[in-house]
């Protein structure tokens, strides 16, 4: 039995799409397999200590929620950065992915700073790019589909350090012409399939611990199989949503 | 050209219930718009004593119905769109179909499109109840939506009356702009009300400077008594507030509405702290139009639920009671007003994903449904994102075998009729269109009526 350390970045302001969703799935399948997890919330003006966790959680905000946590992440940055470094598993979503880049301008032009964890940069565009989204994903050397919600106004662009997380199927994905969606550089994925996204895409949410496990234990780590008949019958349904034009 | 045009969605208007087209709400406002762009100022212009408008996230139909009772208890004739078309075609059908001898408007607009409408028609009054997150990939973000509802607030002709719930910081922050607002509240709420704010809470941060709101006193979602921390701003005296509330199960509600110099004893048939809400907002609205407030006390005793808001319908020996479930803050007003019964909790949840209900379905994760789970004896659910809410419960940590998963709402149905034991209660909790599909159901088996019949 293993502990599994979850950092949840500020559960308070970027909590918009029912968030706590991935925290729950982390939790749990963690607990159906004997493991544990023990969750901490670090806020505005919280440490975020590099050593202290397995996996990082970020999930999205409005606007100005994203603008009062702004200055806040840019001291936490170099310890995150470590973090990254060290291979704790992220998963930042929605806003998170453009708080994991270099840079965000918003609507207005001004410039908010990134933590720099993914090579990309985000731009606001004209028109918020919003709907079901299926993407074919290949992580780890295993080939999976995953499905969600977007509903963003960044178009975001990557660097060469990153690669995609996954091939646009149906939807938008980062941005409104490339049909690539999301990032992963090391073990941190960001991606625009916002909110409660692990609870359907099971395959995801245990790669992500896999990472986590092997981060805490420096060992290779077999996840055993879960009855996840619920999961597919639900990623399936949102999957035929994705494809059918409405 | 305006009365041919008129006259088209008139008759439009005449057949639409017959062909069944959506309840024939929408369909000749629509076409009436398409023809006569301008044609709504028009029509909002014809009412001799104007138009009343209730917006709101959660409660606008209850409170539109409320207070078209209360006004027409006298015998004023009043139009009102009791079917919940509150788009503005929706609105504009309701003023199209409107009889030589009615007089007034009083008519629940959807949040997002009334900023438009009251730039179109000038209001004798405009109730604003509560913003709540929902339905993000249509509404896009509270915030943008505030910041438009206050823009609109400092446009509102002099004349207009505009009243606001006072307990939402974003909305009493929009009504200090303007002098001469009416502001109803809740009292001490003791015994119903939260120590700590719920999980889906939107504006905690004060709407002038930022900082973190206090609430001495927290109700439902970010409503309550607050204040903020760092500066001046906190919640405005109250013209109206609710005090001694006494929630009694799923059968009735009693308070008293204190206005300064009176006290009025208030009984209402609609359960939950939400319900007082809309109660006391149209208390307020109504007493501000000089309606007698024993006559308003009254009707408020006399007025039954809209259809699909606490609906009771009664199916054999099972009560079955339908709680419109639309989004977190709403579901979980809901969760409140189911706790009050004791007793085991048979819950049937019911979830689509279409417009009308948000294409979206992340929300049910922000809903507070492990409240219940230990009162919950079984789970019956539906609709097309059925497996969504499985794996909400499940994940949450309810029991997997207390859980059955339908395709169909009508072998869902079946299922209640045969497998719950008689003399218990169902709680249905259903989105907007699973809400429709459900009632659809029961209609046809006679149970209950026609949704565009309701008010009849
Ligand atoms: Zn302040």
């Amino acid at each position: 039995m293993t502990e599994v350390r979850i950092c949840h970045l500020y559960p308070d302001h970027m909590n918009i799409y029912g968030d706590r969703g991935n925290i729950s799935v982390l939790t749990k399948r963690l607990q159906w397999r004997g493991h544990s997890a023990k969750v901490t919330s670090v806020g505005i003006g919280e440490k975020f200590m590099p050593n202290d966790f397995d996996l990082c959680y970020l999930g999205g905000g409005q606007d100005k929620d994203q603008n009062l946590i702004a200055s806040d992440l840019s001291e936490k940055s170099p310890a995150i950065r470590s973090a990254a470094d060290d291979g704790v598993a992220f998963l930042w979503v929605c806003g998170g992915i453009q708080l994991a880049g270099k840079s965000y301008v918003d609507a207005l032009g001004s410039e908010l700073e990134g933590v720099g964890i993914l090579d990309l940069a985000t731009i606001a565009g004209e028109k918020r790019l919003i709907g079901d989204i299926a993407i074919s994903a290949t992580l780890d050397n295993q080939e999976f589909t995953i499905v969600g919600y977007e509903n963003h106004i960044g178009q975001t662009h990557l660097g060469s350090e990153s690669r995609p997380l996954g091939k646009v199927l149906h939807g938008y994905g980062n941005n409104s012409f490339s049909k690539i969606e999301g990032a992963v550089q090391q073990r941190v994925i960001g991606t625009y399939l916002h909110g409660p996204l692990l609870p359907k895409n099971p395959e995801l949410a245990d790669l992500i611990l896999m990472w986590a496990l092997e981060h805490r234990t420096s060992e290779t780590v077999e996840l055993e199989q879960l009855n996840d008949e619920y999961s597919e019958l639900a990623h399936k349904r949102a999957f035929n949503r994705a494809l059918t034009k409405r | 050209m305006y009365f041919f045009a008129r006259l088209i969605g008139k008759a439009i208007a005449f057949l639409s219930p017959i062909l069944k087209q959506g309840g024939g709400t929408s369909a000749p406002g629509m076409a009436l718009l398409k023809i006569h762009p301008d044609a709504f100022s028009k029509l909002a212009s014809t009412l001799p004593q104007g138009s009343i408008f209730v917006s709101a996230t959660n409660g606008k139909t209850t409170t539109t119905r409320f207070l078209s009772e209360i006004i027409s208890s006298d015998g004023t004739r009043c139009i009102t769109n009791s079917s919940g078309a509150n788009l503005k075609s929706g609105i504009a059908t309701a003023l199209l179909t409107k009889k030589a001898d009615q007089e007034i408007g009083v008519l629940e607009v959807d949040e997002a499109a009334l900023p438009e409408i009251i730039k179109q028609s000038n209001p004798k009054m405009l109730i604003l109840m509560n913003l709540f997150r929902d339905q993000l990939d249509r509404h896009g973000e509270l915030e943008t939506l505030a910041k438009k509802w206050q823009q609109m607030v400092m446009d509102l002709p002099n004349h207009t009356k505009l009243v606001v719930n006072a307990d939402d910081p974003t909305l009493a922050h929009i009504g200090l702009q303007r002098t001469g607002t009416v502001f109803f509240g809740l009292g001490n709420a003791f015994g119903y009300s939260h120590e700590k704010l719920q999980h889906a809470s939107d504006s905690t941060n004060c709407p002038e400077c930022q900082a973190s709101l206090h609430y001495s006193q927290a109700t439902l979602s970010h409503m309550g008594n607050w204040e903020c921390n760092e500066c001046d701003l906190a919640r405005p005296k109250l013209n109206f507030e609710a005090t001694e509330i006494q929630l009694d199960g799923l059968s009735q509600s009693n308070f008293t509405v204190s206005n300064n110099s009176n006290v009025f004893e208030v009984s209402s048939k609609l359960p939950g702290l939400h319900n007082v809400y809309n109660a006391l907002a149209a208390f307020a609205a109504a007493y501000e139009l000089d309606v007698d407030p024993n006559r308003i006390a009254s009707t408020i005793q006399q007025t039954v639920a809209a259809f699909g808001r606490t609906e009771k319908v009664v199916i054999d020996q099972l009560e079955l009671h339908i709680l419109l479930a639309k989004n977190p803050a709403g579901t979980n007003a809901n969760i409140d007003t189911v706790l009050l019964q004791t007793g085991p909790i048979h819950l049937c949840v019911l979830l689509n994903d279409q417009i009308a209900d948000g294409r979206d379905v992340s929300w049910i994760w922000d809903v507070d449904y492990e409240r219940f789970f230990g009162r919950i004896e079984t789970l019956h659910i539906g609709g097309e994102r059925a497996y969504d809410v499985a794996l909400r419960f499940l994940y949450g940590g309810f029991e997997e075998e207390k859980i059955t998963i339908f395709d169909s709402i009508a072998d869902l149905i079946d299922d209640l009729v045969t497998s719950i034991p008689a003399n218990s209660q169902i709680f249905v909790l259903p989105s907007y269109t699973a809400m429709l599909d459900f009632r659809d159901e029961l209609v046809k088996r006679d149970l209950t009526h026609a949704f565009w019949k309701d008010g009849a």
